[in-house]
């Protein structure tokens, strides 16, 4: 089974994962993420815990609300 | 609710705002908290009762590796009424000076470092020159060249060794302890970084040789050797690069200290109809403010009584006073010259125009975009390749390569393979992509300065030559910043040369610059004769007068003119007009009850205005003015130079949105070149703000990179200077990971098999020290490279790469043993 992932533009630093991390537990959403990590050249990965859609669009949203962050596809 | 500006040092980019903006903001009592990272404060707006310094304190500490200092906002820009506290130890001055201590506190502390570190460095350098010697014949091989301390059970340890040791260990875990910590703070956030790739190398040569110093047989029948060397050696060139990369970044920014000093501390008001001197930060709205001549006005207002000429060229550029009267508006921080009048303060604190434009400065700096690190982002995907590579090689060499044969003589397995390992992590450590781009900005800055360009930002270096727009402000930038008498009419029969005697002996007792203009004209034009004026009088708003010879001279505007009752003739009249129409000023001289002369005043261009902009438009590079001086003026000007775009009458605030809108319409960088206080946003907000020495404090603070003489040409010289440092820093980074693409194959035994060719640790180190000693040689160039000479320059550059790789393939050859 795939594991579901987001890929998020504007991630580059140690700052930014924990901004986004504590972003998503503001919004109480830091139960569906099992990590939050850099891929490198700008981007990082969010990594869910399911594959619901629901969670994934609330964490997508949580994400494209913040300046300088987008999820992209 | 209390308001505090404190200055917080650990940020690198605007995440960091932002997270320190969030965390604060989730302290209870907190109101509103906005961090600018260009100024790297933050201000905290929270009620005392509910938090106090400590609570924010924590909370920046708990966002990361930030560190906030208490202190406090200067006075004045605050709200009315509100109570300053004195800063801590009774220290004054704006929290910016703060700032800018602690920065100069952290490099002087890198400097130390760096200094200390080298001084421990030195006896490496030692061995790394001991193993040439002996692979040259030159010395004997010796493995215990100071012998061994024997202990009982015929346990014995390496003195040579030891001493290593004992001078590597200190080095790696005291100087390079943030290489540690900050790989930590990445593994930790699940990522890599270029200190992720130093910390393995480093601890891998020296975990490696203080087990083979410890433990000698632990790899083998045959004590092994140690690689305290590389690991030290490592340390050094990394924290060097630091250093250099801390000077190439430019000195801290005072631009908004020095809009902060143009306030006037206290004022003059009425209070129940008695004058009182008070702090401005208690002047309030509706106040009635007494201004005598000579004085700062302190806030923004209209005038209610009297009148009197202002001093306004430090926020509006303009070099001319302004003649106000009741119900004109004044601007706090501009200078009455020589009348008394009252105003109505209507708009304090940081509702003036003043603080308006330290917020713009403000806004535009923070926006700007941080010199990213292109190695920390390289090494996101660089260093988990090459910690890949190193333990594929390790197990390869481990168990694959034995069953070949290939092995080192006289050792097991292991012992091959960890040391293979050990020279893939440090041969790849990128310290020459460290220096790539801090060396050749060094040198660039270095060599612009000796030239009178002045860089203050080693991003404006390295990003110059994409500019494909310039602004110009126009007073003081394209023209020479003060009025000269550009023409001159007189009437039929009179004798200019004494005429002009005449008009010097009443002009220069006036400190007017119309008269100053005319003054130096009539110095310049007359025969030499020197008259005396009796009964000076200066009228202002109008002009002068004076008796010389008997007679009465009056020199002023044609209004001055009209009210004494004269009128010049139609062939003066028609001359005035014509200066009108090209933006002159013209200024009549009567003598007696005559007309007898009219003078033109203008600003007048630079001298090499033109030459530079036809410059520009054979670079593609578009020219832009933009002034707040009135149209037919700006116009008349930009026809002369060849300006391609114009934009009059445009204020302060104005300028930003100008520079901005420029920005999303052209195809590359925009820069503003200014020279006044009304420039200082505009030119923070450019890509490149380019301040002419000649200007105000503050344009040359908010500047990237200022003029020092202001000379127009010095701007072409800046663009070709950047496109000659890009181009070296290319080659710098092309070198740097060149060497590591090359190196690491080899460092990996890809060529030990066919050629025997095996790159120790130590000579990973010393090919390493060799890449970024080569790095900075490349940069060195730079002070004598010009357009017409790279190509022989790179020439032979290129031919010195050639023969260090061909160097370091033969020592890896000779050094496969040692």
């Amino acid at each position: 089974m795939d594991i579901p992932t987001l890929r998020v533009r504007g991630m580059h630093c140690a700052a930014c994962v924990a901004l986004i991390t504590m972003e998503l537990d503001d919004a109480g959403l830091l139960a569906e993420v099992s990590s939050v990590a850099l891929a490198g050249n700008n981007e990082g990965i969010l990594t869910l815990k399911s594959d619901d859609a629901a969670a994934r669009d609330r964490v997508q949203a949580v994400i494209n609300a913040l300046d300088g962050y987008t999820v992209h596809t | 609710m209390a308001k505090y500006t404190y200055p917080i040092l650990g940020m690198h980019c605007a995440s960091c705002k932002k997270l320190i903006e969030k965390m604060v903001g989730k302290v209870a009592g907190v109101h509103h908290v906005q961090v600018n990272y260009a100024t790297e404060t933050m201000m905290v707006e929270f009620d005392e009762a509910r938090a106090d310094f400590a609570d924010i304190k924590a909370a920046v500490a708990k966002a990361g590796a930030y560190r906030v200092v208490e202190t406090d906002e200067g006075p004045a820009l605050a709200a009315p009424g509100k109570i300053q506290k004195p800063l801590m130890g009774g220290m004054q001055g704006s929290h910016h000076d703060h700032a800018a201590m602690l920065k100069q506190d952290a490099y002087n502390r890198l400097r130390k470092l760096v200094w200390w570190t080298g001084l421990g460095v030195l006896p490496f350098f030692g061995v790394m020159a001991r193993m040439l010697l002996i692979a040259f014949g030159v010395l004997e091989k010796m493995h215990a060249p100071l012998g061994y301390a024997t202990f009982s059970g015929g346990y014995r340890l390496n003195v040579f060794f030891l001493a290593q040791f004992a001078l590597a260990t200190p080095i790696v875990f005291f100087s390079g302890r943030t290489f540690f910590t900050s790989a930590w703070s990445a593994l930790r956030a699940r990522s890599a970084n270029m200190d992720t790739l130093i910390a393995l190398g480093v601890s891998t040569a020296w975990a490696f040789s203080t087990v083979a110093t410890f433990v000698p047989r632990a790899f083998g029948e045959r004590e092994s050797e140690v690689f305290f060397e590389a690991a030290a050696v490592i340390v050094f060139f990394i924290l060097l690069g630091r250093l250099l990369e801390a000077r190439a970044k430019g000195q801290a920014n005072d631009a908004i200290a020095k809009l902060f000093a143009l306030q006037a501390k206290d004022a003059n008001v009425l209070r129940e109809g008695v004058e009182v001197r008070v702090p401005i930060g208690e002047v309030r709205p509706g106040d009635v403010m007494v201004v005598r001549p000579g004085e700062k006005i302190p806030v923004d207002g209209t005038i209610v009584e009297g009148a009197s000429a202002l001093d306004e060229s430090m926020v509006t550029g303009e070099s001319l006073p302004v003649e106000k009267g009741v119900g004109d508006a004044v601007i706090g921080a501009t200078i009455n010259k020589n009348g008394s009048f009252r105003f109505r303060a209507e708009k304090v604190g940081g509702d003036t125009l003043l603080a308006h434009i330290i917020h713009l400065v403000e806004e535009a700096q923070g926006t700007q975009a941080p010199i990213q690190r292109k190695a920390d982002a390289i090494s996101a995907v660089f260093v988990p390749v090459v910690v890949s590579i190193a333990v594929s090689a390790l197990l390869f060499w481990l168990f694959v390569a034995p069953w070949f044969g290939w092995t080192l003589p006289g050792s097991v397995a292991v012992q091959l393979a960890v040391y293979i390992a050990a020279t893939i992590l440090i041969i790849a450590c990128p310290c020459a992509l460290g220096l790539a781009t801090p060396t050749a900005i060094m040198v660039g800055t270095g060599r612009a300065a000796r030239h009178g360009i002045l860089i203050k930002d080693a991003a404006a270096l390295e990003h110059a030559h994409r500019v494909r727009t310039i602004v110009f402000d126009k007073t003081g930038t394209l023209t020479k910043g003060r009025p000269e008498v550009t023409d001159s009419v007189f009437a039929d029969g009179v004798a200019k040369e004494h005429l002009l005697a005449q008009a010097y002996a009443v002009e220069h007792l006036s400190e007017h610059p119309l008269s100053a203009a005319i003054a130096m004209f009539a110095q310049n034009h007359t025969n030499g004769t020197i008259l005396q004026a009796r009964n000076f009088q200066a009228v202002a708003g109008r002009g002068v007068v004076g008796s010389v010879e008997d007679k009465t001279i009056a020199i002023g505007n044609l209004r001055f003119m009209e009210e004494r009752g004269l009128a010049s003739s139609a062939e003066l009249s028609a001359q005035a007009n014509t200066f009108a129409t090209h933006g002159k000023t013209a200024v009549y001289m009567a003598q007696e009850g005559a007309i007898v002369a009219v003078f033109a005043i203008a600003d007048v261009v630079k001298d090499d205005a033109k030459e530079v902009v036809e410059e520009l438009h054979r670079l593609g590079i578009q020219a832009a003015m933009l002034t707040g001086d009135d149209a037919t003026t700006a116009k008349s000007i930009a026809e002369q130079i060849g300006i391609d775009r114009v934009e009059a009458n445009v204020l302060p605030q104005d300028k930003v949105a100008a520079i901005q809108k420029l920005q999303k319409e052209s195809g590359g960088l925009v820069a503003m070149v200014g020279d006044g206080i009304n420039d200082a946003p505009a030119l923070a907000q450019a890509d490149i703000g380019i301040a002419m020495g000649t200007g105000t404090d503050v344009a040359i603070a908010a500047g990237d990179v200022v003029l020092v003489k202001g000379t127009l040409n010095k701007v072409l010289e800046t663009i070709e200077l950047s496109r000659l440092t890009l181009e070296v820093i290319k080659q710098n980074l092309f070198w740097a990971f060149g060497y590591n693409v090359i190196a690491i194959p080899v460092a990996a035994g890809l060529a030990y098999p066919a050629f025997g060719v095996l790159i120790s640790p130590a000579i990973a180190s010393a090919a390493m020290a060799m890449s970024s000693l080569s790095v900075v040689a490349n940069s060195v160039r730079l002070k004598s490279l010009t357009t017409s000479n790279r190509i022989f320059s790179n020439t032979l550059f290129y031919l010195a790469i050639a023969a260090f790789i061909a160097t370091v393939g033969y020592m890896g050859t000779l050094l496969a043993s040692v």
